[in-house]
């Protein structure tokens, strides 16, 4: 069977009717010819008629099969033969999507090695990076439906966390399309994670544990139990105290410590000259993680300006603002960081659950076998006979051209 | 060694411009290996014995020679001929046609019939020559010896191709210009009206005449190898026809065959030598063939 590549090529067959036409239509000039007798010359009818036979046949022709083989090579012909399918069929075309999304930056290593194995194993190979699978999937479906026949097949390599893949996006992958999904970095099927303890609006740090589990999360806040919060706030008014530990509770401000204890204090109502500074460490270290803070420093109209010292093994801070201003809140926030050490991370959010290995078994699927439709995009092609042979007929053509004219 | 080359090219021997020269090398060309005189009288006279050899026709043996003596003799006569010859040479303008080759009908004629002329003046005859179209052109009296011959090959010479043919008229004053039993040699492509032209020949055949019809073509006119559009232009009507070549070889070739055909049938039909001559051919080949047609003819 032969199949065609670019069958808008054979349009040019309108080119055969240029010889056709130039033999049948051109205006010939009578050659007179002085002849002994007209007695056995019958006059033709057609002899002053513009349409004709053409003279000769054979170069006629042999004119006419150069031009329509050269359009069938042009055609690009693909003789589809069992030994051909067979031999597709033993070629892997293999499209690699790997994830890079921001959990796979760890194991952006691994994943390049996997992907480097998949590539070197199939006869063509080509590498999709996709922050986001789905569409990586669609990417690989679509630059595989171009590849040369093989048996076709997209490999994704990704440490899958839930709700990366779709089967809405495996199914716009054709059904002839193996699928295989390799893992890097293992798999965390189902688990509970500590969070940061956060600040309560009764000043009282509580911790979240969030529990991962199947197709679901939940999150259970314990008070953290002591008989001390760590933080005490010293308002002009219980009113201005409540409301300025709403505010930053809201802010999710990390939780205080019972044993790093913190006393803010606002518009000097507690100031106390002369106290000895920072006996702690922690202390030391909260006030220069405070003075750096450039989120405070930032978004404060005014900085307020803050003593720090140490009474009794707590770190007292006076902040030179009033109570119920917005200098305040930002203030009571950034101690409580500063002493956290950092913006806290209340779930832990990089750390989600991964589809189970079952369900990715479900999702594979190994390659079909190569169709007779993907002829369409194959390499090779039988062209060159064809132009062989148009090169041999115009050797003949010449040599039948001389030998008429001698 | 012979000069004489193997085979004698029309074109050649047309270059020559003697008449007498090309005549020459066409009979000495054409009459080696010929046992006899193709060209018989009427009577013949006892010369001597000679032994028998093997190829010699038994008619000639000796029968009661050999039964007196137990040897085989043949006799050998000398031919004391009174042939008288016409050489009918049509010089209407369709024999001045050359086709592709550079000798036209007419040349081919006017070199044939000076070589079967010099054949019959060589063994002793007389020969005359009428040239014709629609009527007799030229005309030299049968006569024998050479001058006469040079006369008739000079006469020859100044033939050229005009007007157009009407055989039949020529024939006959041909026929009658020999005035008793003799040999008309009709070199023509005979393009004329058949009918005529046969009755014509066949009156000549039943006043005795001995006739030989040389039908003298070019090769184009047998195969009509022409492309495409022609205005084809009769030598002697001055007509013209439109025709394409290559759509009418066909129908051309069937009715030309024919018409040689018919040509070859009557000429059967009437005891006439019919020999077709094509200007290509070489004229040693042509001659050859019908004096070695005649000899056998003789010999039976």
């Amino acid at each position: 069977m032969i199949a065609w590549q670019n069958p808008s090529a054979f349009i040019a067959l309108v080119a055969l009717a240029g010889p056709i036409l130039i033999h049948l239509l051109q205006r010939r000039r009578a050659t007179r010819l002085l002849f002994p007798t007209d007695r056995f010359i019958r006059a033709s009818p057609t002899g002053a008629v513009r349409l004709r036979a053409p003279d000769d046949r054979l170069l006629f022709l042999l004119r006419l099969a150069i031009v329509a083989l050269a359009v069938c090579a042009v055609a690009q012909p693909v003789v589809l033969t069992s030994g051909r399918m067979r031999a597709w069929d033993s070629t892997v075309a293999r499209a690699v999507v790997v994830d890079v999304s921001g959990s796979m930056a760890p194991l952006a290593r691994d994943a390049a090695a996997v992907a480097d194995d998949e590539m070197r194993s199939a006869a063509i190979a080509f590498r999709i990076d996709a922050g986001d699978l789905d569409e990586g999937l669609r990417r690989a479906a679509a630059g595989l439906t171009h590849a040369p026949p093989a048996r076709r097949e997209v490999v994704v390599i990704s440490d899958f966390q839930r709700g990366a893949l779709t089967p809405q996006a495996l199914g716009a992958v054709h059904a002839t399309v193996g699928v295989r999904f390799v893992r890097v970095g293992g798999a965390v099927d189902g688990r509970t994670i500590d969070g940061t303890p956060l600040l309560g609006i009764d000043g009282v740090a509580r911790r979240p544990f969030v529990a991962v589990e199947g197709d679901h999360t939940s999150v259970v806040w314990q008070r953290v139990s002591s008989a001390s919060s760590g933080l005490t706030v010293r308002a002009a008014t219980e009113m201005d105290r409540s409301r300025l530990l709403k505010a930053v509770a809201a802010s999710g401000a990390p939780g205080p410590s019972p044993e790093q204890p913190v006393v803010v204090t606002f518009g000097g109502v507690d100031a106390a000259v002369g106290q000895p500074a920072l006996a702690r460490r922690w202390m030391l270290e909260t006030v220069l993680r405070l003075r750096n803070d450039p989120d405070l420093v930032r978004t404060i109209d005014a900085t307020p300006a803050i003593l720090a010292r140490s009474q009794d093994d707590a770190l007292v801070l006076d902040v030179q603002a009033a109570s119920d201003s917005y200098p305040a809140a930002a203030a009571l926030r950034g101690v409580l960081t500063a002493r956290h050490g950092g913006a806290a991370r209340a779930y832990g959010e990089y750390e989600v659950a991964t589809i189970d290995g079952l369900q990715l078994a479900a999702w594979s699927r190994s390659a079909g076998q190569v169709q007779v439709a993907m002829w369409r995009h194959a390499n090779r092609n039988e062209a060159r006979w064809f132009w062989g042979l148009v090169l041999g007929l115009l050797a003949v053509e010449t040599f039948v051209r001389a030998r008429a004219r001698s | 060694m012979s000069a004489t080359p193997r085979t004698l090219d029309p074109a050649l021997l047309a270059s020559i411009g003697d008449l007498e020269l090309a005549a020459r090398l066409t009979v000495e060309g054409t009459i080696s290996g010929l046992h006899r005189s193709p060209f018989h009288g009427y009577s013949a006279e006892f010369s001597q014995y000679r032994h028998y050899r093997a190829g010699d026709d038994l008619k000639y043996i000796d029968w009661k020679l050999f039964a007196r003596t137990d040897r085989i003799y043949t006799k050998q006569f000398r031919e004391t001929t009174n042939l008288r010859a016409l050489a009918a040479v049509d010089a209407s303008a369709s024999m001045g046609y050359c086709g592709s080759g550079a000798v036209s009908k007419l040349d081919y004629a006017r070199i044939l019939a000076a070589a079967l002329a010099f054949l019959v003046v060589r063994q002793g005859d007389a020969v005359g020559l009428v040239a014709y179209d629609a009527v007799v052109r030229r005309y030299v009296a049968a006569r024998t010896g050479q001058p006469h011959l040079r006369s008739l090959l000079v006469a020859l010479s100044a033939v050229e191709p005009a007007g157009s043919t009407q055989s039949a008229a020529a024939l006959r004053r041909a026929s009658e210009l020999l005035d008793r039993r003799g040999l008309l040699l009709v070199l023509s492509d005979l393009y004329d009206e058949d009918d005529a032209v046969e009755a014509e020949l066949r009156r000549a055949t039943r006043m005795g005449h001995e006739i030989a019809v040389f039908h003298v073509l070019a090769r184009e006119e047998i195969e009509f190898p022409f492309r495409g559009d022609m205005q084809i232009e009769d030598l002697e009507t001055g007509r013209t026809v439109l025709t394409h070549g290559p759509t009418q070889a066909g129908g051309y070739r069937e009715r030309f065959d024919a018409f040689l055909e018919r040509w070859r049938t009557r000429c059967a039909a009437q005891g006439i030598d019919y020999t077709r001559v094509v200007t290509d051919m070489p004229l040693d080949r042509a001659l050859r063939g019908y004096l070695l047609k005649r000899t056998r003819s003789a010999a039976q």
